[in-house]
């Protein structure tokens, strides 16, 4: 045995937010809290296995949001098995552990990507990494039924990313490309959206400031095509104080063919659309890194003629092994000050 | 035309000073949840606060390093 880690993460976060219909919502959330181990054996095997809380904790047990084993022939190929993350865009790659924002991006969010059974191949070639795999589109709380039943239909996603180093004239640049289909089986709890899915971002650090643009299409589905863009600039003011913005458009071909966000923008009476814009600035205070911080964030959205508010304060905190990846994957930046 | 003027004035978000008077009121008076949010922080800053100590320097390194709490919790979980 190489490594053994116990791993954790507990995510708490108060919303306020405010329709323009009038309509308002407030509420505090345990968003995410995750427990379970990692360990690697045999300097080739890595086992993983991470259960979850239902919303607000109930129930404390509601499955696994992760259960994999993954055996390294070598750095360029590695095979893993078991319940996995769908790794299609960049937004969506990024750990909850690391966004600086409250939720990822709606677009992202609509493509109904999670955890579910698959069988992946991933790796690292010089500058260049790659993951790509067959997943199942249903899972629930009995990984029995989730790693036997394969009636729900089957996507396949491919992720390919390239490390630019400082050839952009940055300190680091990265671009990833990703593509995703799906079965979309009426079955499916999860990529149950769209028939395809295109992703390209361009992932830029300089000092202490960073800036992320990813342009996500998603097409087929019985609502239509949706394009969106989705541009998040930051700078760490401070070694442990980030300012973050992001704007994101969003159109799509069919009316009523964009889905607002969950949390916490159908709460207030935005549902759907066909054009989505949402601007969000957020100061996150890194007390210990992104093992512990605190979010703020105000939000403003608008779908269709219908606009809201969101305000937020988060409360975010984990332990365990880092995932690896282009900012802001386990990655700060030195402050401005 | 008048009508065309009155149409371009820029109009400030409605919902923008409702949610932060919303937000300041939730604050002081009715949301008791937040109260322990800003104390969880307070209390979390405040420990990593007295976590950041200077430990004795080596003659090879020289230089006193601080040992602050994200030292600390990058190896938390870690048994072996």
């Amino acid at each position: 045995m190489q490594e053994f880690w116990l791993l954790g993460r507990y995510h708490v976060q108060q919303h306020w937010s405010d329709a323009s219909n009038g309509q308002y919502d407030e509420g505090i959330e345990s968003r995410r809290l995750r427990f379970g181990f990692q360990g690697k054996f045999f300097n080739k095997l890595t086992l993983h296995a991470q259960m979850v809380s239902g919303t607000e904790l109930d129930p404390l047990y509601n499955g696994f949001t992760e259960l994999w084993a993954q055996w390294s022939f070598s750095e360029a190929l590695n095979l893993t098995i078991g319940q996995q993350k769908h790794r299609f865009t960049h937004d969506r790659n990024v750990s909850s552990r690391y966004i600086n924002y409250l939720e990822r991006s709606m677009l992202t969010n609509m493509f109904g990507l999670d955890y579910t059974p698959a069988v992946t191949l991933s790796g690292k070639l010089g500058s260049f990494s790659y993951y790509t795999g067959l997943f199942s589109n249903a899972t629930g709380p009995s990984m029995g039924n989730s790693f036997t039943k394969f009636n729900s239909g089957l996507s396949y996603i491919a992720s390919a990313t390239w490390d630019l180093g400082t050839k952009l004239g940055t300190d680091n640049a990265a671009l990833n490309l990703g593509y995703l289909y799906s079965d979309l089986d009426a079955q499916a709890t999860n990529l149950n959206r769209f028939c395809n899915g295109l992703s390209a971002a361009l992932i830029l650090t300089d000092g202490p400031f960073s800036l992320v643009t990813e342009a996500t299409s998603g097409r087929g589905g019985a609502r239509g095509n949706v394009h969106g863009i989705n541009i998040q600039p930051g700078v760490f003011l401070t070694d442990k104080l980030q300012l973050v913005g992001r704007y994101q458009f969003a159109a799509s071909d069919d009316v009523g063919g964009i889905r607002a966000q969950r949390r916490y923008e159908r709460n207030v009476g935005l549902n759907n659309g066909d054009r989505y814009h949402a601007a969000y600035l957020g100061l996150n205070y890194h007390i210990a890194k992104h093992r512990l911080k605190v979010m703020t964030g105000l939000e403003y959205t608008k779908l269709d003629k219908l606009d809201c508010w969101t305000g937020s304060v988060a409360f975010r905190f984990f332990f365990g092994p880092h995932s690896k990846g282009p900012f802001p994957m386990a990655q700060m930046l030195d402050g401005v000050w | 035309m008048l009508q065309n003027c009155h149409a371009r004035q820029w109009v400030w978000p409605q919902g923008l000073p409702t949610t932060l008077i919303q937000m300041i009121h939730s604050l002081l008076f009715r949301y008791s949840s937040v109260t322990w949010l800003a104390a969880l922080f307070i209390a979390a800053h405040g420990f990593a606060a007295t976590q950041e100590v200077k430990v004795d320097a080596s003659a090879a390194v020289g230089k006193p390093q601080p040992v602050t709490l994200g030292d600390k919790l990058e190896n938390l979980g870690r048994l072996y």
